[in-house]
């Protein structure tokens, strides 16, 4: 019983210490993040790693959650003869929620837990001592182009999923249900606010990008030195990463309801 | 304080590029180096050597300011080094370098960027200049031919080498090297001596090199300091260390299986352990 407390209290502390840590690294990786705007070829570099590598998957799974959004939109919309507002709600289901979330849990597991591991093995081989050594800060140098090139793809990788799935949600209304294209279209475009809606969802993918960036840059840099320690990091920032992002998410959506 | 300069009218800490003076360090409670003393002139070669863990690589790391002693004093070019803030320890770490024991090259740059990495990132030197730069670096080490290779095509001593190569770029005046004979072949071990003994010499720099290599370091070096149990247990130019009798030092040089340092780790007696009965007199291990 004792000892069933002492570890949930050990725990607890392990996990607010962490918390602490993780928020002075990301106080640090912000105070050292000139180099990588002064030497922008560093983040555009890790901009290709992490955003561009990551296209192939993002569009695809906008593809595909876009035409499953589509299909289980008309069976309810049929049900109320409003199948032609089948665009509206593949829009705002893309723009507000899924897309910024399934993105982030896709960067996460894609780009973050890559990031993870390349930082980690640079620690476990010493990378980042040699580098301490030779009078250059590997936050500056290693790891604040990471984090900025995560916080700069995650709203271009966002927006390109949910435009990905609004593609697949048209294939769905138009060549399989038999929607009018330009019904699809106009409805979306009156229901679909850029301030309340896109705005939003640019502001919840800014806030992930940031979220999965420290927290991939963090386990790696936090890292047990030995190929263990490696993949127990990988796994923390994906696991992390997902609890954060649909944390930030309820937290950002109770902020941005209207009418609440 | 132990310091090589005879010269009584020159003062210690002109002489010695580095000086550490009863230095205490540990992790939580457990001392790891206790009251070590010791003194590295200028452009001088000198050998750290002792068993695996007595605390070698830890007082290249208090040199280098990446721990700071418990209590005592690390002083490296007049510079009491536990003191510095991180900007003046970067500009103090700009005159030193550091060979790692297993290289830490940079993985995802190929050889040549690897030794241009600091020229670049310290220097405003156009590229054709750091290009000649570099290959010089190679050259000396012997590896012009392999600049467009990546770390992972190196064996391990070539991997050395090229850590080396990176180690002297910019012309440090102190450099310290881990391990730089561990798992090398006897003819990289050779090369990779001589090359430590060769840069030394032509950049005219000090060398601190931690190692458990007798043959090879005996052949180099200038001086040895003999560390075990967190304390300086022998010290002397490689002459001195070769016609020493005191045990320790014996026990090393001439790689004995037991002597001050046991062969076993302290455990219980032998017979206990296995549970078995046998006479008082030849119970014990």
């Amino acid at each position: 019983m004792i000892n069933g407390i002492r570890r949930i209290g050990s725990r607890g502390i392990d996990t607010i210490w962490r918390a602490g840590a993780m928020a002075r690294f990301f106080w640090l990786v912000l105070l050292n993040s000139g180099m990588s705007f002064r030497r922008l070829h560093l983040t555009v570099r890790e901009i290709y790693f992490a955003g561009v590598m990551s296209l192939v998957i993002i569009m695809v799974s906008g593809l595909f959650v876009g035409m499953v959004l589509g299909l289980q939109g008309f069976e309810t919309l049929q049900k109320y003869g409003a199948e032609e507002t089948m665009g509206v709600l593949v829009a705002l289901s893309l723009v507000r929620e899924l897309g910024p979330v399934v993105t982030a849990l896709l960067f996460a597991s894609r780009a973050g837990s890559a990031i993870t591991a390349e930082i980690g093995l640079m620690k476990a081989t010493e990378q980042l001592k040699a580098m301490d050594m030779m009078a250059i800060d590997p936050i500056a140098r290693v790891v604040a182009p990471r984090f900025w090139a995560g916080v700069i793809s995650m709203p271009i990788l966002a927006a390109l999923f949910s435009a990905m799935g609004i593609f697949g949600g048209y294939i769905v209304a138009v060549a399989v249900v038999g929607i009018d294209p330009g019904v699809f279209w106009a409805n979306m475009q009156s229901a679909v606010d850029f301030r309340y809606d896109v705005w939003n969802g640019i502001i919840k993918s800014i806030a992930f990008g940031i979220a999965v960036s420290i927290i991939a840059t963090f386990e790696g840099f936090d890292a047990d030195p030995t190929a263990e320690g490696v993949s127990r990091a990988t796994t923390r920032t994906v696991v992390t990463s997902a609890l954060t992002v649909l944390a930030i998410d309820l937290i950002l959506t109770a902020f941005m309801i209207r009418g609440l | 304080m132990p310091t090589l300069t005879t010269n009584p009218a020159i003062p210690a800490s002109r002489v010695n590029f580095v000086e550490i003076n009863n230095v205490d360090f540990g992790y939580d409670k457990r001392l790891i180096l206790k009251g070590i003393s010791m003194a590295v002139p200028k452009g001088k070669l000198v050998a750290i050597m002792g068993g695996s863990g007595c605390g070698k690589t830890t007082l290249l790391r208090l040199i280098g300011g990446q721990l700071k002693p418990s209590s005592g004093t690390v002083e490296v070019a007049g510079q009491l080094v536990a003191d510095l803030d991180r900007e003046q320890l970067y500009a103090l770490r700009r005159k030193m370098s550091m060979l790692f024991q297993f290289g830490a090259l940079f993985t995802d740059m190929s050889v040549f960027d690897n030794i241009a990495f600091q020229l670049r990132e310290h220097t405003d030197l156009p590229e054709d200049m750091i290009r000649d730069l570099v290959l010089m670096k190679l050259n000396a080490v012997g590896l012009r031919g392999a600049a467009k290779l990546f770390p992972a095509e190196l064996s391990g001593g070539m991997a050395r080498r090229v850590a080396l190569a990176r180690a002297v770029a910019l012309d440090p005046e102190l450099i310290m090297y881990d391990e730089p004979f561990a798992g090398l072949d006897p003819i990289s071990l050779s090369a990779v001596g001589n090359t430590i003994r060769r840069l030394n010499d032509a950049l005219g720099a000090t060398s601190i090199v931690v190692t458990h290599d007798v043959v090879e370091s005996l052949q180099i070096v200038d001086y040895l300091y003999f560390v075990a149990d967190g304390k300086i247990v022998g010290q002397g130019t490689p002459e001195e260390i070769r016609a020493s009798t005191e045990p320790f030092i014996k026990q090393f040089v001439h790689a004995e299986m037991d002597g001050p340092v046991p062969f076993h780790y302290p455990a219980p007696k032998y017979a206990d352990d296995l549970d078995l009965q046998l006479p008082a007199a030849g119970a014990s291990r």
